[in-house]
């Protein structure tokens, strides 16, 4: 394993704030074009997105559908050329030093899981084709003996029989592929995993065993997770810190059970609230819940304001404690954005504003 | 709207590319068929309508590009020459004279074809393992693999040559000239049965197989599992939920199985001597007379894109997702 | 370019034509996903030569194809000579001398027939294989260059595809010399754009896939992922591109040299017809001059659309005519097969819920009967509910929960049959209604919730109709009427009545599936199913839904059978709850005492699967990989109102 990882940091949680993040997001900012070779427009999936990620340390990017979540993920994997901001990976600043297109060594550093195991892994080879393939180009292994006994190592790794390696995808269940794409990217032995959504296509029964080993790697191997996902209560199991999304930007962040136990910003608690959770007494209210969105949707108060730094145009982010901090309440979300996240009664983004969603808000 | 306006832009380049397909074959042909034709049909021209036909295939010293756009202008005027092997008649006068049969024969195939086939295929999926389901198909596809020609021979042999029940050849009987006369349209009709029949037998069998095919992913979808749940009739299931959806992509590959049928017909057209453009092409090929080639090879084209162009517009009505794009 | 987008390929013009969609499911997945195993993926490369080599098209296919190549190739030694020399034994019917009699100039057809095979088969492979090479390249390259290249790839073959072939040909051969390698040159630019159409969308649809960006992020470089990564991906529609290519190279060959356009004086089967339609072979009866080619054509672009059918149902076994033919024309609109054997009872569970439970299943059994195999989809599952009660049916996806479901309504289509037990609604059985007692039971008593509405609503009928289809049908009234009545349905779920005109792709995920609740609730049902209501949707919407559903429940007071793998939200929402695993009924008991005290391991690690949103973080232990529960036995009950089947643990490697 990456040894330089292995002797860092004895207490993660004090030493967290201290330590340089491995990924250092500023002001990402991305655009899909829209339309065809005529008309073509923009439609703004990230609008300017500030995040860490520290080694041993495993961040949580919560948001519904359509938040940008994935798309962060995509950004770092160098899937997606950002619009703007930057990307530094160990300090360098990657987007200045390769701008088209990543390089070998930094896919050696950042590796990626992705939500369907049955779509990441391809059909017509083996699962020791996958495993084979990350060591050699990444010279982690000579070919040969050395070769078996680091297969055989992968796959204990992540709680696979070795016989499973002369398997085709097909003939694994969901939550084996997700282990053989864990192991794919482990076999690089990269210093940042970003999982995207890694357990939202597995049966419920395996889910905890996938989030399990994720603990496990970065308890035993330090590496740094970006965890995105739709599932508060997963986010709360199984990382250090969360960072909550809305219509592209981050409206909250801070350590994880904190941040769930009394969120700060309206949305974080609207979210927060519609989990269904039988263990939890008084759940929020019907009145309450649509207070939430009224709040949302536009409100000129924002208790955090104390720092008089508050501005409806630009998104100012408030301390609310160490390590916690809450975008200003004030500031609306970049409108295009928005739209389909704050269209929580469901009209359609087609059609104009129609009278009863006014209505669902009020009510 | 914005989607047709999209269609039609579409249709306009691909017109522009036939025409200069057009243009550019007769100039940069190896062997130089054009001095053949002229070498062959000379004498019998007057020097104006040489030069003319000269311009038309790029015989004189103009440069190309200028060649080019008086070639273009004469398209979108209608000026194509006139005819060799049918002098001196303009080539937008043959083709004008005949185009009426091959739109009657391939239209009533065409809609005879797309009506029958659709409907077998959606009462094959709606009954699977049915009689339709399971004989029907491979003896379509069995017949479908016939050339279209020799299909409309075979039966020219048995029902013309052997059985005498349909006239051999020809549109209408010799004699008898076009009117809107009773007696002319039953030996017109009587003309059409033999080529139009081959052609229905041909295609049928690759509009019920796609429909089919389209109608048994149809069947699998939830809202038909729900139409079912709500307790509606069969009937209806069958044709407001399952064929109106199923028969979206059946449209669509309506435009692109037209270039088939066309080609169908044309062959048709040289077995049965109809006199359509299909039997004027090769004529025209057989006596060199490439102005009446190329015209009919642009009017055909038009025309097919016409009709993609329609079958769009129809698209946009059946399908409200398009519509509201 | 959109409309012409989705349809398949009109390479060839007739078979193999229609959908074809990725390879996915195995043929025992019923459509609905109910199957007890959704598992089985695209079927592997091998596998794909083997099933072929099982299909009896594919076999007759090939077959035909094998027998003409053989018969090309032996040309020489079966029919030594010049086939075309003259001789002066013109026009001879069939005799011992001439098999196949002779033609006009005293030609040996048998001979011509047989030499003609050489060149027509040749062509035809080599337009087919050209032709899919330029479609090969044009797909790797669209994928692999993106946007504009695409752009501009994809609209000169929409181009071309539009542009009439035969008149193309036979203005491109006019003007060419002629002989064979024109004619090859003609059909490769008339055809290149059916298959290039076929395999671009493909290649782009298998770019877009995962495990191309997995690939990326595992650091491939683009030329392994074009041809290592793509390609192998694309073999069973190269291969049936191909076999369309050849098809087309054929016939067109035949057309284009029938019209005399090709070189005459090659033997092929298409200048024998030719030949025999000049020297007016059928106007003097010499049918045997032009009946050989003719068939011979015919019956190797059969073979080839055999194999290329067979290519469709091996990746499509949804394609395929169902075995037992008879009875499966009952399925659609009619209900599902109901085996002799159902009726069979067993133990009962709940019995003291009332007097006539609204709903009294009782072993149901159902099976998913394969070509090779049985899979047991529910077994020997039993429950009951009350008036007015929430029963949840927890368990993850192919463990059967979504079978029940269907077999209540009988909405389960073949493979699946129901072998055994009864399904009692308010005391009348279910399961031997005739059709029309079938349908009218439908909806008026039982409602059913989709799981997802977007596709549960159809595209292009309005909202309004597709309500208003529900009273037409059941209660016989105008359209207007039933208009009106759906308009207060549609309110009844806060959704404005000028919604009645849109259609569903106009409404949001929330509003579609409020839209069919208040269907659900149009005719006052007694129980309602709701399948995965809300799996969909994100969890503000879902929230906004189940509360939805709530107030209706308050309102209309109708029971719930309640179908979901989330055990938190099913546990807030139930009154009892079962958990089915592998089509049995593992444990069943009130709500509080699944969350609380859950004896059935399997139960445990369900509800370990959703970690609490308050109190400290614990360590949760899911299910392993491995973990298997055989032959699990019939509920016990361990305490008042709790069931639990009794259970061994059994970990398989």
């Amino acid at each position: 394993m990456n040894g330089r990882n292995s002797t860092v940091g004895t207490d993660r949680e004090a030493t967290a704030g201290g330590r340089p993040p491995v990924v250092e997001i500023r002001g990402l900012v991305k655009e899909f074009p829209v339309g065809g070779l005529l008309a073509r427009g923009t439609v703004r999936a990230l609008g300017g997105v500030d995040l860490d990620v520290r080694s041993r340390e495993i961040v949580a990017l919560v948001g519904e559908s359509g938040s940008g979540k994935s798309t962060i993920a995509r950004c770092v994997a160098r899937l997606e050329q950002p619009t703007s901001g930057t990307l530094h990976v160990d300090g360098v600043d990657v987007l200045a030093r390769e701008p088209r297109r990543a390089s070998r060594a930094y896919r050696t550093k950042v590796q990626m899981v992705f939500q369907d195991p049955f779509g990441s892994l391809n059909p017509t080879h083996r699962v020791e084709h996958f495993l084979t393939r990350a060591l050699r180009l990444h010279r982690r292994v000579t070919p040969g003996a050395a070769l078996r006994a680091r297969l055989a190592e992968l796959m204990d790794t992540v709680d696979l029989d070795h016989a499973l390696l002369d398997a085709y995808p097909h003939e694994l269940s969901g939550g084996q592929r997700q282990r053989v794409a864990i192991a794919r990217a482990l076999a690089v032995e990269p210093e940042v995993i970003l999982a995207d959504e890694p357990t939202s296509m597995l049966d419920v029964s395996v889910r905890i065993g996938i989030l399990n080993l994720m603990r496990r790697l970065r308890d035993e191997r330090g590496i740094a997770i970006l965890y995105i996902t739709h599932d508060l209560a997963a986010a709360r199991y199984v990382a250090d810190r969360t960072t909550v999304m809305f219509a592209g930007e981050v409206v909250e962040s801070g350590e994880s059970t904190a941040l769930m136990a009394d969120p700060a910003h309206p949305y974080t608690r609207l979210l927060l609230s519609a989990v269904p959770d039988p263990r939890r007494t008084g759940t929020f209210d019907p009145a309450e819940r649509a207070a939430l969105r009224a709040q949302l949707l536009g409100t000129d108060t924002c208790p955090h304001s104390r720092d008089g730094r508050c501005r409806q145009d630009a998104p100012v982010h408030h301390v609310v404690a160490p390590g916690w901090t809450v975008r200003c309440h004030r500031y609306r979300p970049h409108a295009d954005a928005a739209g389909p996240v704050l269209d929580l009664a469901g009209a359609s983004t087609a059609a104009p504003v129609p009278t009863d969603q006014k209505k669902d808000f009020a009510a | 709207m914005r989607f047709v306006l999209r269609r039609l832009g579409f249709y306009l380049l691909a017109f522009w590319v036939s025409v200069t397909l057009n243009f550019l074959l007769p100039r940069f042909m190896p062997g130089d068929p054009v001095s053949r034709m002229f070498a062959r049909s000379q004498s019998r021209m007057t020097p104006e309508q040489i030069t003319q036909l000269q311009k038309l295939f790029g015989l004189d010293d103009r440069p190309v590009w200028q060649q080019y756009v008086d070639y273009l202008g004469n398209v979108v005027t209608g000026e194509m020459g006139v005819s060799i092997s049918r002098f001196p008649t303009p080539v937008v006068e043959v083709i004008a004279g005949q185009i009426g049969w091959t739109i009657l024969l391939g239209g009533t195939a065409l809609v005879i074809a797309v009506l029958l086939g659709n409907l077998l295929g959606i009462l094959a999926a709606w009954r699977r393992g049915g009689a339709l389901d399971s004989f029907l198909p491979p003896v379509l596809v069995f017949v479908g693999s016939f050339p279209y020609f020799w299909l409309a021979m075979g039966a020219l042999y048995l029902f013309g040559v052997s059985l005498g029940w349909f006239p051999l050849r020809h549109a209408f009987s010799a004699g008898s000239s076009p009117a809107w006369s009773g007696d002319f349209v039953a030996d017109a009709a009587l003309h059409l049965v033999l080529p139009a029949v081959t052609i229905v037998v041909v295609s049928v069998g690759g509009w019920m197989l796609a429909m089919r095919n389209t109608m048994i992913a149809t069947n699998a979808e939830d809202y038909i599992v729900m139409a079912e749940a709500k307790g509606l009739r069969p009937g209806r299931i069958m044709f407001r939920y399952a064929a109106r959806n199923a028969m979206l992509p059946a449209v669509t590959s309506f435009g692109m199985s037209l270039g088939f049928v066309v080609g169908g017909a044309l062959l048709t057209e040289v077995v049965f001597a109809y006199p359509g453009v299909g039997y004027q092409l090769l004529a025209a090929v057989q006596g060199l007379d490439y102005p009446l080639m190329q015209g009919i090879f642009l009017t055909i084209t038009a025309a097919v894109l016409l009709v993609n162009f329609l079958v769009d517009i129809v698209y946009v009505r059946l399908d409200p997702r398009v519509r509201a794009s | 370019m959109s409309v012409t987008e989705s349809t398949s390929a009109a390479l060839g013009a007739a078979a193999g034509a229609g959908s074809r969609p990725a390879p996915d499911g195995d043929a025992l997945a019923p459509a609905s996903g109910a199957a007890a195993s959704g598992r089985a993926g695209a079927p592997a490369r091998r596998g794909l030569a083997r099933s072929l080599l099982r299909n009896r098209k594919a076999t007759l296919g090939v077959g035909i194809l094998v027998l003409f190549a053989a018969l090309a190739l032996l040309a020489p030694v079966l029919a030594p000579g010049d086939p075309t020399a003259i001789t002066d034994t013109g026009s001879q019917p069939p005799s011992g001398e001439h098999l196949l009699g002779t033609t006009a100039k005293g030609q040996d057809v048998l001979a011509l027939t047989l030499w003609g095979a050489r060149s027509s088969l040749f062509v035809g492979f080599l337009v087919g294989l050209a032709a899919t090479l330029v479609g090969v390249t044009v797909g790797l390259a669209a994928a692999y260059f993106g946007k504009v290249t695409d752009d501009v790839l994809s609209l000169a073959t929409n181009v071309f595809l539009l542009l009439p072939g035969l008149p193309l040909l036979v203005v491109l051969a006019a003007f060419l010399p002629p002989g064979t390698g024109t004619v090859v040159v003609v059909l490769v630019i008339t055809g290149w754009a059916g298959a290039a159409r076929v395999l671009r969308s493909l290649a782009l649809s298998i770019r877009a896939k995962d495990f191309v960006a997995a690939a990326t992020v595992t650091g491939e470089g683009a030329g392994w992922i074009m041809f290592r990564e793509i390609l192998p991906n694309m073999a069973s529609i190269v291969m049936s591109t191909l076999l369309g290519g050849v098809i087309f190279g054929i016939g067109s060959q035949a057309g284009l040299e029938f019209l005399g356009l090709g070189d005459v004086s090659v033997v092929s089967w298409g200048t024998n017809l030719y030949w025999a339609s000049n020297d007016g072979a059928l106007m003097v009866g010499a049918w045997w001059a032009f009946l050989p080619s003719g068939l011979c054509i015919a019956l190797v672009a059969f073979g080839l659309a055999l194999l290329n059918y067979a290519v469709d149902e091996v990746t499509n076994p949804r394609l395929r005519v169902p075995r037992r033919a008879r009875s499966a024309a009952r399925t659609l609109g009619g209900g599902t097969m109901v085996s002799a054997a159902a009726g069979t009872s067993a133990a009962h569970v709940g019995d003291d819920v009332g007097d006539v439970p609204v709903l009294e299943v009782c072993g149901l059994t159902v099976e998913y009967r394969g070509e090779n195999r049985t899979v047991v989809g529910a077994d020997r599952v039993s429950f009951t509910i009350g008036e007015g009660e929430v029963f949840g049916l927890a368990g993850e996806s192919g463990c059967g929960k979504s079978t029940v479901a269907h077999a209540i309504m009988r909405l389960l289509r073949e493979p699946a049959v129901i072998t055994a037990g009864t399904v009692r609604f308010c005391g009348r059985d279910v399961l031997t209604m005739s059709d029309e007692e079938l349908r009218a039971f439908r909806w008026r008593d039982v409602a059913m919730v989709f799981q997802s509405a977007m596709n549960s609503l159809n595209p292009v009928m309005t909202v309004g109709d597709q309500i208003a289809d529900i009273f037409t049908t059941h209660e016989r009234v105008s359209r207007a009427e039933a208009l009106r009545r759906a308009g207060d349905l549609l309110e009844l779920v806060q959704i404005d009545r000028s919604r009645l005109r849109s259609y569903p792709h106009q409404l949001s995920g929330g509003m579609r599936q409020r839209v069919v609740i208040a269907m659900a609730v149009a005719l006052r049902p007694r129980l309602l199913i709701m399948d995965e209501p809300t799996t969909a949707l994100d969890v503000v919407v879902q929230q906004e839904i189940m509360a939805q559903i709530a107030d209706l429940r308050r309102e209309l007071g109708f029971a719930v059978l309640f179908i979901t793998h989330d055990m938190s939200l099913m546990i807030e929402l139930s009154d009892r709850i079962g958990v089915m695993y592998a089509g049995r009924l593992v444990e069943s008991a009130p709500a509080p005492l699944i969350l609380t005290a859950p004896r059935h391991p399997y139960t445990r690690a369900l509800i370990d699967a959703f970690p609490p949103l308050t109190g400290p973080r614990r360590e949760l232990a899911g299910l392993a990989d491995g973990v298997r529960f055989t032959d699990i036995g019939d509920l016990v009950e361990v305490a008042p109102e709790h069931w639990v089947a009794p259970h061994d643990e059994e970990v398989s490697a």
